[in-house]
């Protein structure tokens, strides 16, 4: 049995809202990781589970063999990952090890954000600062896109991937594709 | 009449591209790049509006943002837009317009006996007249005076047009594209730093594109043109014309509207957005704002053909316009003197210049060289004119006094220019809390204390003559790009440039009459918006009003749209005269936010109707969607409320709703419950602080409902919460809640108790809940999960285990809001649609029927279960809530424990929960309605509670309530009343639980 | 609206944050121990300074972490930031009389 197989998409029926410019990203497997970052049993674990160096600078990302870590926070880390075991790969931490790891593949939808108005389409919904003297591939922000709570990573040179809670997932893809028609 | 006033060449129009509007229902033609102002003046047309208060008279004055009176309804229907200023509106083919302020027309006003009437309607009139008797305010005076002053017409329709919002950081912004600000902002450009130029005109130059001007050997327009293209060449400058930076904000932060598409005509407009509110985030600020021209006070200073005299010259060099033929300068200083050059060039004839000044400077005979009469030492002591003026009379000055006893001569002319001099634009820089300080000098309020990082630049700054502008911008431009960060690697630009010096003014603040101000029906007019007069200042300071701050609010001068722009200085001066104070003594009032109006609509951008709030939904919306449900708001989610089925009320659907689950099964989509993962050793010893209850012995496997209160012991939600493990829990709380909730565990965790070793993370999203509720739920389940043992013993009520539901893996939570037998069933959230469907499958034999949140909320009060913000305002307790078997007596000390022993938590007399019995069993009590013990107590009466939840309960046939009532839980069994509009309803206090007060339910059909 | 530089993420608009109210009251050891009025001082006396405030902010829709704010209450002009446990800066009276 799948872990996908009884999934449904927010977007299913709502294709007229995506474009070259904005794409729904497939499923993947998310796990939100929390852990001490200056305890070297939890970064050993870690490092040794995912091949993965988990970022400490905030608002960087760093990645692994099949997966890359999201700095969420000084002890907070979302790992993606296209294998649908990630969680399990971090089942088993070592004894006495104070660590969280928790499943949180469907607690999020990514959107695809790209293209020369990529910027532009981020300046209407998002009051922070992506000019590339400031922001660039590899690192990634926990903020309000669209008022809502969104982590947006750039992926790419003019590509974002946009974490969205699936709650609020079609009300950011309308607001988006809204907010592209301008420059199509 | 067909563009009488233009002239044959020149300035920045195009005389080929005609274009046809209305104004007062007359049809005229314009030419590309004029202004509405600019093309009325062409057409010969003055006369444009009516004051506010008076009903004067009134034409242009000004041409641009500073213009006070010549505001006019643009459009008609949804697209109308009121007292827009003529000045500020680019001409395009099909425009509407109409005067404001005029009934039945401009030229015949029926209000203009509120002239007649102006004795009584001096300054502070408002509060003065009409006050007796009382009865007629609202009747009679105040429609009345709303109709006959007051401004244009707000539209009545909805707005058709778009907004929309962006934010933009930028190293160094530049406020005005004006000498200054292109010499700012070209250094700073130079330097690397990311630039945002905001410009309020159609396009780049300010001031230089009303003035004939030499720079580095190119005419200014070319001069222009060469600093435009190098800007535009550089990838990190941004140029936002027709912007208008309209607030400053703290840690520069400024706000600007982009007006997109309101030069355009309305046919071309669709699609886009029509104004565009900026949100700029900056490093350093340059504020090139340069200055407006202040008029002059004299006897009927406000007749139409009375202009400013930079204006005219505006008029004739950038529109190619004269605005009249037969010209009177009236002037303090030099500067303006060009004004009547210009003019001249352009075809005008020059009457006489009428300077204060005994001994102007050489411009005096520059123009006594070219044949103009300048009378020295002399001032306009009167106008005539009904429609536009027609003559002045001019005498010598006589300094100090009160009336002017000089032989008076007669002047005859059809416009007259003015010129006070110039006030530095420091609107922004006021906004931004810097402080202004008068200079003497200059006679002009200039900034001085400044406390962002910004700087001011060219005549914003006090610096009047062209070359001091451009090297000021120069300066500006380097210092805030250093500032910034941006080292140069270019030596500073050294304009040259061949430019009148504009001298100083000699400040004369009031010009008297044959008879002093304010005697005789002469009015010195000071704010042509607001109608306030030299003689209302006077009156203002007689009765006591001597601050400025005062003097502004009880004569209006400063006020409106306007903000002062040419009034405040004049007020100000003759504010002093009157108190016989120096300027610096008397102070400035506040400059606020916005410098010119904004649209609502630009305002609100996006954030309107279906973008208003974000819409929070389920994996299951669409299925609620596609079966009718109606629903409800619950915070920003849409919950389903209830499902109607045809020809139902509501009543009978919510009727059904819950009979289902009291005796068959029901469904309810619980998705939106927020939901925390709790992780770590010190898990239970967390709970056990932030929750009233215990937690260290509940089983694995277990769950627990808890209570959470706030330090000041009042209940702030609730939930149930599972131990996964030894060192695990998940937690759920309300709805409206879950973001609150986490903050504050995050709170506990991180600042008071960092030594307890607990991980929280939101799972809301992770997890789909379909919660299934009746006897037959258990029935319902085992079709789904024929694996699981599903009896009574082996998955007893408050308990969870895991298992595969349906062929998907799941959690399953065996407790109950409803009284009956259920399992919450949680699947990973996109299951959550797949989960229901089989559900409703499985349940089809069973007649499943999905129930919303209102039959959610009758079943729950059925069973005298609370609700978080309904039950509980944020002043109750968990005692009031007759809730004590949930309050630890053991714990030492949890969130909320020690306040419940304070003198006013452990009254008596607070009030309790307890159940209502209406005696009419089918009157449902308005949830909120007050409750009184005596029915026949006098008004106001002792009020001693209210009902908190109330309806209609179909498995007990009557009305049941929920209500907090004083001392309530003594007074079981006695009559309380709601006193309603009409009636009065009797209700008999009960306990809160209403149904199956044993809970034999709860085990459903095994 | 204000510019707050979180202690981790950096510079982020007021938006992406929850106040907290003033710093540095801590909840006593031992509550019970307390008399009603020493109880009421910490549930509801605060000092409401016109001027320097020390505060707390949470970086709700950030990082999650609570931390400490030294605002002007006048200017609102943010002297520093710190993390909660760190010991608050001393500021310069020239600084803070601006």
């Amino acid at each position: 049995m799948g872990k996908f197989e009884h999934w449904h998409s927010p977007f299913e029926g709502q294709e007229n809202l995506f474009s070259d410019a904005l794409k729904a990203q497939p499923f993947t497997a998310q796990v939100n990781l929390r852990g001490n970052p200056d305890d070297g049993v939890f970064n050993g674990w870690v490092k040794d589970s995912l091949d993965l160096e988990l970022p400490l600078e905030p608002n960087r990302i760093s990645e692994g063999k099949g997966c890359k870590a999201l700095w969420l926070g000084p002890d907070e880390w979302l790992v993606i990952g296209s294998d649908e075991g990630l969680a399990s790969d971090l089942s088993s931490p070592p004894d006495g090890l104070h660590s969280a790891v928790t499943d949180v593949s469907a607690n999020r939808v990514i959107l695809e954000l790209s293209g020369p108005h990529a910027r532009d389409v981020l300046s209407k919904s998002c009051e922070l600062d992506f000019h590339p003297r400031v922001f660039g591939t590899g690192m990634v922000v926990q903020t309000l896109l669209a008022k809502s709570q969104a982590i947006i990573e750039q992926v790419g040179g003019d590509r974002y991937h946009l974490y969205v809670r699936n709650s609020f997932a079609r009300y950011v893809a309308e607001w988006l594709s809204d907010a592209l028609l301008e420059f199509q | 009449m067909s563009r009488v006033n233009r002239t044959s060449a020149g300035g920045r129009v195009d005389r080929q591209k005609i274009l046809n509007f209305t104004f007062n229902g007359v049809r005229y033609t314009g030419i590309q790049g004029d202004t509405l102002a600019s093309a009325l003046l062409a057409n010969g047309v003055y006369l444009v509006g009516r004051s506010f208060k008076y009903h004067r008279p009134r034409g242009i004055v000004a041409a641009g943002a500073e213009e006070p009176g010549a505001m006019v309804q643009l459009e008609e229907g949804a697209e109308t837009q009121p007292n827009i200023r003529a000045t500020q509106i680019e001409l395009y083919e099909g425009l509407k317009a109409s005067s404001v302020n005029v009934w039945p027309s401009v030229d015949f006003d029926i209000s203009a006996v509120n002239g007649l009437f102006a004795k009584i309607m001096t300054a502070g009139f408002y509060n003065k007249t009409f006050m007796w008797p009382k009865s007629f305010w609202m009747k009679f005076y105040e429609p009345v005076i709303r109709r006959a002053a007051g401004w244009g017409r707000a539209p009545e329709e909805r707005d058709p047009d778009l907004y929309d919002h962006r934010h933009i950081h930028a190293d160094v912004v530049v406020v005005g594209a004006g000498p200054a600000g292109l010499m700012a902002a070209l250094e700073a450009a130079r330097a690397g730093a990311r630039v945002l130029v905001v410009d309020e005109q159609s396009e780049p130059g300010g001031r230089l594109l009303s003035e004939k001007r030499v720079i580095d050997d190119l005419p200014s327009e070319e001069w222009i043109a060469s600093i435009v293209e190098e800007l535009d060449s550089l990838d990190e400058v941004t140029i936002l014309s027709r912007t208008v930076l309209f607030g400053y904000y703290d840690q520069n932060y400024l706000c600007a509207v982009e007006h997109r598409t309101d030069h355009l005509p309305l046919a071309n407009r669709s699609g886009q957005a029509r104004q565009r509110t900026w949100h700029i985030r900056a490093k350093e600020v340059i504020l090139a704002t340069g200055a407006h021209e202040r008029p002059l006070v004299f006897a009927d200073n406000d007749r139409p053909g009375i202009m400013l005299a930079g204006s005219v010259q505006s008029y004739v060099n950038r529109y190619g316009v004269l605005p009249g033929k037969q010209m009177v300068l009236f002037t303090n200083n030099d500067g303006a003197y060009e004004a009547a050059l210009d003019m001249k060039a352009g075809g005008a004839a020059i009457k006489v210049i009428v300077d204060v000044r005994k001994e102007p400077g050489s411009v005096a005979d520059e123009a006594e060289a070219a044949g103009i009469e300048v009378l020295k030492g002399y001032a306009i002591t009167a106008t005539r004119g009904r429609k536009r003026i027609s003559s002045v009379e001019v005498r010598t000055v006589q300094k100090g006094a009160r009336q002017y006893t000089s032989a008076g001569r007669w002047i005859e002319c059809d416009l007259l220019a003015m010129s006070g001099g110039w006030s530095p634009v420091v609107h922004l820089f006021s906004q931004s809390q810097g402080k202004l300080a008068f200079n003497e000098e200059k006679s002009c309020y200039l900034p001085d204390k400044s406390v962002q990082k910004q700087r001011v630049a060219g005549s914003a700054g006090g610096e009047f003559s062209l070359a001091a502008c451009l090297n000021d911008g120069v300066f500006a431009g380097r210092a805030a790009a250093k500032e910034a960060g941006f080292l140069f690697k270019t030596p500073p630009l050294e304009p040259v440039v061949e430019a009148p010096d504009p001298g100083l003014p000699e400040p004369f603040w009031i010009v008297p009459g044959s008879v002093p101000v304010g005697e005789g029906s002469a009015k010195h007019f000071v704010d042509l918006q607001n109608d306030t007069t030299a003689a209302d200042i006077a009156l203002a300071t007689r009765e006591g009003f001597e601050s400025s701050e005062h003097v502004k609010r009880y004569t209006l001068t400063g006020f409106g749209t306007d903000q002062g722009k040419t009034s405040n200085i004049n007020a100000l001066g003759i504010l002093s005269g009157l108190l016989d104070k120096p300027m610096t003594d008397i102070g400035t009032t506040t400059f606020r936010p916005p410098y010119t109006p904004v649209s609502f609509g630009a305002l609100a951008g996006r954030n309107l109707g279906r973008w208003s709030d974000p819409v929070r939904v389920t994996s299951i919306h669409d299925w609620h969607v596609d079966n009718g449900a109606l629903f409800e708001n619950v915070g920003q989610w849409h919950r389903p409320w209830y499902y109607p089925k045809e020809e139902e009320t509501m009543q009978q659907s919510l009727n059904r709703e819950c009979l289902s689950v009291r005796k068959g099964v029901g469904v309810l989509d619980a998705s939106t419950l927020g939901k925390i993962d709790i992780k770590g050793p010190d898990a239970a010893e967390f709970l056990n602080r932030m929750y009233t209850n215990a937690w260290a012995k509940l089983g694995v496997g277990r769950v627990r409902y808890g209570l959470m209160c706030h330090e000041d012991g009042m209940v702030f939600d609730d939930g149930t919460t599972a131990r996964l493990a030894e060192d695990h829990f998940l937690m759920t709380t309300t709805t409206g809640n879950a973001a609150q909730v986490l903050d504050w565990l995050e709170d506990y965790l991180q600042t008071e108790w960092p030594d307890l070793k607990v991980y929280c993370t939101s799972v809301t999203e992770q997890w789909a809940t379909v919660s299934i509720a009746g006897p037959k739920a258990r029935k319902l389940l085992g079709k789904l999960a024929p694996d699981m043992d599903l009896s009574p013993e082996a998955f007893p009520f408050m308990s969870f285990q895991e298992g595969t539901v349906a062929g998907m893996e799941a959690r399953i939570f065996r407790i109950s809001f409803t009284g009956e037998l259920s399992f919450e069933i949680n699947v990973p959230w996109h299951a959550g649609h797949a989960l229901w469907d089989a559900v409703m499958e499985a349940g089809a034999e069973y007649n499943i029927t999905p129930y919303g949140t209102e039959s959610m909320h009758i079943l729950r009060a059925e069973k005298g279960f609370i609700i978080v913000g309904q039950e509980t305002d944020g002043t109750t307790t968990p005692q009031d809530l007759g809730m004590d078997w949930i309050i630890s007596k053991k714990k030492p000390d949890y969130i909320g424990k020690r306040s419940w022993s304070r003198e006013d938590t452990s009254s008596s007399d607070r009030k309790q929960l307890v159940g209502l019995l209406t005696e009419n069993k089918d009157e449902v009590l308005p949830e909120g309605a007050q409750l009184v013990f005596d029915r026949y107590a006098p008004v106001p009466m002792p009020m001693v509670g209210h009902v908190t939840s109330s309806y209609y309960s179909a498995a007990l046939g009557r009305s049941i309530a929920l209500a907090l009532v004083k001392g309530g839980q003594a007074k079981e069994g006695e009559v309380i009343f709601a006193p309603l509009e009409g009636k009065t309803v009797r209700a008999k206090i009960t306990g809160p639980v209403f149904y199956d007060k044993e809970g034999e339910k709860l085990d459903g059909e095994v | 609206m204000l510019l707050i530089k979180c202690p981790w993420c950096g510079e982020r608009p007021e938006t992406e944050f929850h106040y907290g109210g003033e710093a540095h009251i801590e909840r006593p050891e031992n509550p019970e121990a307390l008399s009603d009025e020493e109880w009421a001082n910490f549930l509801f006396m605060r000092s409401n300074v016109k001027g320097l405030f020390r505060e707390r902010w949470h970086h709700s829709n950030g990082c999650r972490r609570w931390f400490n704010v030294l605002r002007n209450t006048v200017s609102h002009d943010i002297l520093a930031v710190y993390r909660m446990g760190e010991k608050p800066p001393v500021i310069e009276p020239a600084e803070e009389n601006r």
